[in-house]
């Protein structure tokens, strides 16, 4: 009788008996008193240990598991990535508007002079797998040429523009709602007063409540600019956090990237090198108007968020950088003269010898892509 | 939040929308498990430790189809088991499953910091009981205890009767109450009180 009690406390303690075994160990006890107290001394020691919460895996084990798919190649994007915004461009003269429309035939002819690269821009968004696992940060970046759209855990919804990058710390979303940038991004703020959200760049900082606007931050250019749609915004400079500028809607703020990180003495590498010992002119920050095409009054600097390339009266040296993230290539100029050249354009489905071909019917220039290098150079021809 | 969430409920946000943090919150609760349950096969702590890191990777790889497995956590723990017995075969070494041969890491038992805290005289004395098992009885009573499987699990899981699986719990438990018996008269004729 002793080994049944035992089998069927057995049962009881691991979930597997039944109420009428359980019946049956109660009776059985009854009659063994002796062995109630024994019993109670287990089943106390059984449950002494919250087997749920003991041993539970830490991050850095997890860690481990990232590494381990990454090594293999396996895919493991954060799932706040959606679907890029668009597929890549395609082939398609049915999307082209304003300006070149008019003369899609002549364009045509004109790409025949060159050769022409048969490697599209890099498509699809990659997580920095890495860096991610090194440290406790969510990162979502997208390669040149590609943009994504994404939603954070508090519902804000991003939408990151070629090479760009937006990291955020595990506790986003819990008492706090801090970005990094860098690139850029259109921001749709879920609105939260109590928590505002914080976007930081190399030069500055953006305090929102709710709000939609844009931040374009990339390394590699002259200037950065929040521009704003509705709502309001603070932003402050790094170097200089006792000013505040207040952005109200359609109004943008335009910071000098040499400015803010080497306060307005010296340029950068690059162009110190090529001007020795003048140093770089340096604007302090500016509030503008946001930029209004002529032909819809839609603000340019918001546009890529539709995903169209658009640029209104903006010099060719801007529009290449423009072109340079959107397509994911580089453009050199083979001549300085052709960069001061201004075009107003919109593209949304082009590809970039498209593109370069409505160009070319409003200014004389040759192009030629090579190997994702795009050199712009003056043409003989009328 | 997913810490709260019930298995199934982990097990299909995964598969229907890669619900990542569900994914995560798999891993926490089930890796050290099934990596002690691994080592207790493979006797080699690096090779546990691969192997528990493949069967998450496989699981992300087919969570499309992780809604039609109806026991995920078994699941887990046969996929860790032939993964286990593969690296064995893959060493030389015994490929069928002898429960002799099971080993457990003696800090299995160790519950967290905190939990030792609270607990820790009892603890202790579960330690030295379950120290004193025979190796079978041994990953039988923390399959059942720790990993909180039943005996039908067990049985299926390490190829045995379920009628074994509870014999030798019964044993198992039988033993710890002598354990705990003795150390509770081993303590109460120690000197009571402490204070000098």
């Amino acid at each position: 009788m002793e080994n049944r009690i035992w089998l069927l406390f057995t049962k009881k303690l691991t979930g597997d008996a039944s109420a009428a075994e359980v019946a049956e160990l109660n009776d059985l006890l009854s009659q063994q008193p002796g062995l109630y107290d024994k019993l109670r001394a287990v089943e106390t020691a059984w449950e002494a240990a919250d087997t749920a919460q003991s041993q539970r895996a830490q991050r850095s084990d997890f860690e481990k598991l990232l590494q381990r798919m990454e090594s293999e190649g396996i895919d493991y994007q954060p799932s706040v990535i959606e679907a890029p915004l668009s597929p890549a461009p395609v082939f398609s003269l049915t999307a082209v508007r304003s300006w070149w429309r008019y003369a899609a035939g002549m364009a045509a002819v004109a790409l025949l002079a060159f050769w022409l690269s048969t490697d599209g821009p890099a498509a699809g968004s990659s997580s920095d797998a890495a860096a991610r696992s090194a440290e406790e940060l969510n990162h979502v970046s997208t390669r040149p040429g590609s943009r994504t759209k994404l939603e954070l855990p508090d519902g804000t919804q991003v939408w990151l523009n070629a090479d760009s990058k937006l990291t955020y710390g595990r506790e986003f979303g819990r008492g706090n709602r801090e970005v990094q940038l860098v690139g850029e991004a259109f921001f749709d703020v879920a609105h939260n007063k109590k928590v505002p959200f914080f976007i930081q760049t190399a030069n500055f900082r953006i305090k929102v409540t709710g709000t939609a606007f844009n931040v374009r931050a990339y390394p590699n250019e002259k200037m950065s600019e929040t521009s704003l749609l509705r709502g309001k915004v603070e932003i402050t400079m790094n170097d200089n956090p006792g000013t505040t500028y207040y952005l109200k809607p359609s109004q943008k703020l335009v910071v000098d990237n040499l400015a803010g990180s080497v306060a307005g003495t010296t340029g950068s590498a690059t162009e110190a090198a090529a001007s020795s010992s003048r140093p770089a002119r340096t604007y302090s920050p500016t509030l503008m108007s946001l930029n209004l095409h002529p032909l819809d009054s839609v603000p340019v600097e918001t546009a890529w968020v539709d995903n169209r390339l658009v640029f209104s009266d903006e010099s060719f040296r801007d529009v290449a950088d423009k072109m340079e993230h959107w397509y994911g290539v580089r453009i050199r100029f083979a001549d300085k003269a052709l960069e001061s050249i201004r075009f107003t354009g919109r593209f949304k489905d082009e590809t970039i010898e498209q593109a370069l071909s409505a160009m070319q019917l409003t200014a004389r220039f040759a192009y030629q892509i090579r190997e994702g290098e795009v050199l712009i150079a003056k043409t003989t021809k009328p | 939040m997913y810490q709260d969430l019930h298995l199934s409920e982990l097990q299909h946000r995964i598969a229907a929308f890669d619900d990542q943090l569900a994914y995560e919150e798999l891993f926490y609760r089930y890796a050290r498990r099934l990596q002690q349950f691994a080592y207790s096969i493979c006797h080699h702590r690096e090779a546990a430790e691969e192997i528990v890191l493949d069967v998450f990777m496989r699981v992300w790889l087919k969570r499309k189809t992780l809604d039609h497995i109806q026991n995920l956590k078994l699941y887990l723990y046969i996929a860790t088991r032939n993964h286990s017995l593969n690296y064995n075969r893959g060493e030389q070494r015994f490929s069928s499953m002898q429960l002799d041969e099971l080993v457990t890491e003696p800090a299995s038992l160790l519950p967290d910091p905190d939990e030792l805290l609270r607990s820790a005289e009892l603890n202790q004395q579960i330690q030295e009981a379950i120290g004193q098992l025979p190796a079978q009885c041994k990953v039988i009573f923390r399959l059942a205890k720790e990993d909180g499987l039943k005996h039908k699990e067990i049985a299926e899981l390490l190829h045995i009767q379920p009628k074994t699986v509870e014999n030798q719990l019964a044993i198992a438990l039988k033993k710890l109450a002598v354990v705990l018996g003795t150390l509770q008269r081993k303590r109460s004729s120690l000197p009571v009180g402490g204070g000098r």
